[in-house]
């Protein structure tokens, strides 16, 4: 098209868009060859999409569409009806599928992994992860729950869809950022790898009171090098930040501490109005029931970061240490009894459900990885520690 | 599985062995899965010991060198990066 031409049809464009677009079933306008019967012509025009073509006798003649404007070609193409890509991170209304971005307003986002019912009551709960529903422990039951997550645009209170109900406390084995729970003896601190202390610049807190707990994570620090035993203390209701004798938070591998593994790092949320959430996970469908995991099985996830991915089975029964990143700093959590997957998650997709790639069954929860593999807890064990069912 | 007898054994040398491999330095995890030779996966059931990096073992002290194997069961050592909550 030679540009003179071209300059042409863009100013008729420009003159005439807003007439065209004011013309009942038409929902856009450009510029392109037009397109006969035998194909594309060489012949510019002036393209008006329509979500339907119509017959001109079904049309008033104020929504006909000229075959010239302006002596330039006019073509009508049905495009069916224009809608934004719908992405896991976007805000879904008026129903809610499982899949998709949610988190507690204080952290970033995590995935909505599927509604379930209560094991008692039958009420609709929404299933996820601690470290998603409850800020890893930080959070207090009632805090509210966003769709979606604060870093996809969920605004307190607009977004609040959800209340935390209950969690799995998380224990750290490195950091002292416990919820009170049993004890054991002290055995030695068998993690490998040194943990970077809470004030470490590149391991920025998570959104929300980023300030606040970096100054409490200085002033621990401080107090740690001056010698002295007090300490700035987290006071949510779950996390206590425990001070133990003259250890601190930089504590170095000899100084001992208990390794508590975890089995579930998960929670609930109850709607705030139940008839908003789809019991459908996006992509994948409705969950009819649970299947216990094996060495080579398929598996699927629908999550907010990487959407709908695949992956197969590769380990069984795993204990892991995972780094949790908390207001505190960097902590590692062990847990055993886990499933590991070839890698199909990235941060964001935590609280995914473990879905079986050729059947409806719920297989696990995801909730940690790698760039190399996938963790996850089995359904089973969620189910029994939260008090669910599907 | 469980009615796999190689799988039984790994098991139980999973149990056995379990808190002195995590406390060796680069390890990150332990399971049940197949031995891998060159990327490829095998019908060997074996302990599956999880590093962060694999490090030449002329550079480990000896008592951080994770065995080939224990008690008749394989060994694999696989490199899995580090495991972040997702």
């Amino acid at each position: 098209m030679q540009s003179s031409m071209f300059q042409r049809i863009v100013q008729a464009q420009t003159d005439f868009q807003e007439e065209l677009l004011a013309k009942r079933n038409v929902v856009g306008v450009a510029v392109g060859y037009k397109a006969t019967a035998q194909g594309i012509t060489d012949t510019p025009a002036i393209v008006v999409l329509v979500e339907q073509k119509l017959p001109v006798a079904a049309l008033t003649s104020a929504d006909e569409i000229p075959s010239e404007i302006n002596g330039i070609r006019t073509d009508v193409l049905q495009v069916g009806r224009l809608e934004a890509q719908v992405t896991p991170k976007d805000r879904f209304r008026p129903m809610i599928p499982g899949g998709v971005s949610i988190g507690h307003y204080k952290i970033t986002a995590g995935t909505l992994g599927v509604i379930v019912k209560d094991r008692d009551t039958g009420e609709p709960f929404i299933l996820s992860n601690n470290h998603v529903l409850a800020n890893s422990n930080e959070a207090m039951v009632g805090d509210p729950i966003l769709q979606p997550g604060p870093t996809d645009g969920g605004q307190n209170p607009s977004d609040v869809v959800a209340r935390l109900e209950r969690f799995v406390g998380l224990h750290y084995t490195t950091g002292d950022v416990n919820p009170p729970g049993p004890t054991e003896p002290d055995k030695p601190n068998p993690t490998p790898n040194p943990t970077p202390t809470p004030t470490d610049p590149s391991q920025p807190g998570q959104a929300g009171c980023d300030v606040v707990d970096t100054l409490i994570g200085i002033s621990n620090l401080l107090a740690g090098l001056s010698g002295s035993e007090k300490r700035v203390q987290a006071t949510s209701a779950q996390a206590v930040a425990q001070t133990t004798g003259t250890s601190t938070a930089t504590d170095s591998p000899t100084v001992t501490a208990q390794v508590i593994a975890n089995s579930v790092d998960g929670a609930l949320a109850r709607p705030i109005d139940p008839t908003m959430f789809s019991s459908d996970i996006l992509n994948i469908g409705t969950i009819t029931g649970t299947k216990p995991a094996s060495l080579g099985m398929q598996v699927r996830k629908m999550g907010r970061t990487t959407g709908f991915t695949t992956g197969s089975i590769t380990l069984l029964n795993a204990t892991v240490n995972v780094g949790y990143r908390t207001s505190l700093g960097s902590r590692t959590a062990r847990f055993d009894g886990q499933i590991i997957s070839t890698a199909m998650s990235q941060g964001g997709d935590s609280g995914s459900l473990i879905v079986d790639a050729s059947e409806q069954k719920a297989v696990g929860l995801l909730f940690a990885g790698s760039a190399s593999a996938t963790i996850f807890t089995p359904i089973d064990k969620v189910m029994q520690a939260l008090r669910f069912v599907f | 599985m469980s009615s796999h007898p190689d799988m039984q054994r790994v098991s139980y040398v999973q149990a056995k062995y379990i808190d002195e491999l995590m406390a060796k330095p680069h390890v990150i995890g332990v399971g049940i899965g197949m031995k891998q030779t060159g990327g490829e996966i095998t019908d060997i059931p074996a302990l599956v010991v999880m590093v962060d990096e694999k490090i030449p073992l002329e550079d480990l002290d000896e008592e951080d060198i994770i065995p080939a194997e224990l008690e008749g069961v394989a060994v694999d050592v696989q490199a899995m990066g580090n495991f972040m909550a997702h």
